[in-house]
């Protein structure tokens, strides 16, 4: 963990295990999850009550596919980011809905692992030192004003 | 009078005759009656063949949809497999139930590697070795957090059917995790040098380090799978099953100093491969 502030983090995300496993690995890493939601209503609440720095969404919530409204919705605050992580990466639409990027499922635990410490120097203090890693692909404006060569 | 040309309809069978003489140059009658006759025969078949075009289209359509749909959850249920592993070896304290984990949860990881990269590609029929190779290496060296270690890559470019991925992966997994783990003491310098080759109708993978030797590597190796009296490598059982079933050969042997592990397979069984599909 480096000196930089630990993220708060909201996951969106509807099966169990991976919302644990993911959690798990936030923790484990230094940051402060805020909550877990399910389902798109329940995103929007937690976000409104939490107001995280970061959401991972992933696209197939509980009530269908929702991810995508909740990421626009979060994005149209302002006030936190948004990466998808998802097993449908090219569902994800040209603009991204406002999300930093995406990680695509099966992610590894160095995947993520590499990701996460990548979005964290990016956030924290644009753009990010290290460079970008396979796991994550970046919307085409976060694109332009983090570009480093890719690792 | 314009010349004659007539359409019976004895000459009318199915679509693609119809649709040829639809598209065929103006048809010129002598009689009346013929000419609504061809007509409407042409009218009745196109109609046809611009029904049996939207359907193929909608077939074609809800099949992507299947194949996207199946991606998606082969994907999802990978992560899920990965996940209950990594949950389990959390919370467990025994450290050779947490190694055996590890060990596990690589291999789980490689085979969503590969699954990844092949619907990535948009071929779903060849697979495409070489990234592959290239992506895990990066991912398992990254893994290893060992900076005094050297990796060193030399892939040619090579794609082989996609039914041959999962034992090409498995193996590749196994090969170069064992090396990362085995072949290097604490604090160690050395190189890890995977090369790919395809040549003189050979495929060759060949991961090799200076290391400490394969006597050495293979007595912790025993000793790290030591699980409920198991005392064999499950990894090297592992590689040479698989090896197997690719009629390929895996050889280990002293590279003095370290070991070469080279997995062999002619070409010729990529393609009898990818006849058979």
């Amino acid at each position: 963990m480096s000196a930089r502030p630990p993220l708060r983090i909201l996951i969106v995300e509807d099966e169990a295990p991976l919302a644990m496993q993911l959690e798990a690995f936030l923790t484990d890493a230094g940051h402060e999850v805020v909550g877990w939601a399910t389902s798109s209503s329940e995103a929007m609440e937690m976000y409104q009550r939490t107001r995280p720095d970061l959401a991972f969404i992933d696209l197939h919530l509980a009530d269908g596919n929702t991810g995508l409204d909740v990421a626009r919705e979060i994005r149209a605050s302002d006030h936190s980011m948004v990466v998808f992580i998802t097993a449908n990466v090219s569902m994800v639409p040209e603009d991204f809905a406002g999300a930093i990027g995406v990680i695509g499922k099966p992610y590894s635990l160095q995947g993520i692992g590499s990701a996460l410490k990548y979005l964290h120097e990016g956030i924290v203090a644009p753009p990010p030192e290290g460079v970008l890693p396979r796991s994550l692909t970046l919307a085409p404006d976060y694109r332009e004003r983090w570009s480093h060569p890719r690792q | 009078m314009k010349s004659v040309e007539r359409f019976g309809r004895e000459g009318v069978r199915g679509h693609t005759h119809a649709f040829m003489q639809a598209a065929g140059n103006a048809v010129t009658l002598t009689r009346g009656h013929f000419l609504q006759t061809d007509l409407h025969d042409r009218e009745v078949a196109n109609r046809r063949l611009a029904q049996t075009n939207l359907k193929l289209r909608a077939a074609l359509t809800e099949q992507q949809l299947l194949v996207d749909e199946i991606d998606h959850r082969v994907k999802n249920n990978l992560q899920m497999v990965t996940s209950l592993i990594v949950m389990q070896r959390r919370s467990s304290g025994n450290p050779v139930i947490r190694e055996a984990l590890t060990s596990m949860l690589a291999r789980v990881e490689a085979l969503g590697l590969m699954q990844r990269r092949l619907y990535q590609s948009g071929d779903l029929a060849r697979f495409d070795l070489t990234e592959f190779c290239r992506e895990l290496a990066n991912e398992l060296y990254a893994a290893a957090s060992r900076p005094e270690l050297q990796l060193q890559l030399d892939l040619d470019s090579v794609t082989v059917p996609a039914e041959l991925a999962p034992p090409l992966a498995l193996i590749a997994n196994e090969i170069v995790t064992n090396a990362l783990k085995h072949a290097f003491a604490a604090g160690r310098a050395g190189t890890l040098a995977i090369s790919l080759h395809q040549e003189a109708g050979w495929l060759r993978l060949t991961v090799a380090d200076d290391g400490v030797g394969i006597d050495a590597a293979h007595a912790t190796d025993a000793d790290v799978c030591n699980i409920d009296g198991e005392s064999a490598s499950f990894g090297r059982l592992l590689v040479e099953s698989l090896g197997k079933q690719l009629r390929a050969s895996v050889e280990w042997s002293h590279a003095a100093p370290g070991t070469r592990v080279q997995l062999s397979m002619p070409v010729a069984n990529t393609s009898a491969a990818a006849d058979t599909r």
